[in-house]
């Protein structure tokens, strides 16, 4: 198999995963779409792993996997903090910081 | 070529390399084809229960491809981390936060022209430097065991001399002897793997091996993050 049809579909998810972090409003959807950047990350890394045989490439996929994990339990912890006090998890709402 | 198909291609009528490859990447497109498709869906639903169900997709997707190119352990994890836990988290966030059940219009923005400008920008940079650098690049797997292919053709001679000058074999003598013996224990893993007969799976040892020697302070440090994950998570949700 070519290495570069690994590394080219992790580019494309991690695109659609961008394009999802752009356009979404609802925060639990924003939280998926850096889940999809997180899995293109992981693509590469294992099939970069497999290229060089190695096994450092899985071992930080394992990583970055517990990372996204962590991730989403403080995130969604805050979309739910969000939600209680607005009634509502419309991102671009959220512009208090702007200037 | 991997040790499985020079074996095949000294056999002359079994499979080329190219043949060899040909499972592979049908796999591969089949599971590349859905996992795109239900990307996009991901992002484009207004219904916001069905996009956690396509992220389902994805991510057992991504879980297939690993178990594809020989990374079992990582595929697992994939699945038991992400579809077991993150997805129903997801799942409790979406109930939580009262998102409409049913198709909700207000969750896509008016940005969306910006946002395809950005993602296929990005995509074709990405893509051009993709192209340029790795052009011809192949992934040349080392089979875990080439006798399960090709039973009769593998003697002692045909071992690496790594790991003929560890067990001490001068000549050929009968396979049995070599696995569980003290010399086959302490062999490194990737050496293991190509004495004829021994059940050496994927690469689950090798990572073992890493995690807790080369990585270990890296290991440590995720826990840590974790339980600082877990704690965070639980201040920030609480009631006052």
């Amino acid at each position: 198999m070519m290495l570069n049809q690994f590394l080219l579909l992790a580019a494309a998810l991690f695109c659609i995963g961008v394009y999802g972090v752009l356009t979404r409003r609802n925060g639990v959807l924003v939280l998926m779409s850096v889940e999809l950047i997180l899995n293109a990350v992981n693509i590469n890394l294992v099939a970069f792993g497999a290229f060089r045989d190695n096994v450092m490439g899985d071992v930080f996929a394992v990583f970055v996997i517990a990372v996204a994990a962590a991730e989403v339990g403080v995130g969604l912890a805050l979309v739910l903090l969000m939600y209680r006090n607005r009634r509502s998890i419309d991102f671009t709402e959220v512009d208090a910081l702007k200037g | 070529m991997s040790a499985a198909a020079l074996v095949l291609a000294e056999t002359g009528d079994r499979l080329t390399r190219a043949e060899f490859d040909i499972p592979e990447n049908v796999a591969f497109a089949i599971i590349a084809g859905l996992m795109l498709f239900s990307a996009v869906k991901m992002v484009t639903t207004s219904n916001v229960v069905h996009a956690a169900l396509y992220l389902v997709i994805v991510l057992a997707g991504v879980a297939a491809l690993f178990i594809l190119v020989g990374s079992d352990f990582v595929g697992a994890t994939q699945i038991l981390v992400y579809i077991g836990a993150i997805v129903v988290l997801f799942l409790f966030g979406i109930m939580l936060t009262r998102a409409r059940l049913g198709d909700d219009e207000t969750v896509e923005s008016e940005r969306r022209t910006m946002g395809v400008v950005v993602g296929l920008l990005l995509f074709v940079v990405m893509a051009f430097a993709l192209i340029d650098g790795y052009e011809n690049t192949e992934i040349v797997f080392s089979e875990p065991n080439p006798v399960a292919y090709e039973p009769q053709s593998h003697q002692i001679d045909d071992l690496p001399t790594p790991v003929v000058d560890a067990l001490g074999i001068v000549g050929p003598s009968s396979d049995e002897v070599l696995i569980d013996t003290p010399e086959f224990e302490s062999l490194p893993p990737e050496l293991q793997r190509r004495v004829p007969g021994a059940e050496v799976f994927g690469n689950n040892k090798e990572i073992a091996d890493s995690i807790f020697s080369q990585y270990i302070v890296a290991f440590e440090a995720v826990s840590v993050l974790l339980l600082a994950a877990l704690i965070g998570a639980v201040v920030v949700a609480r009631k006052e």
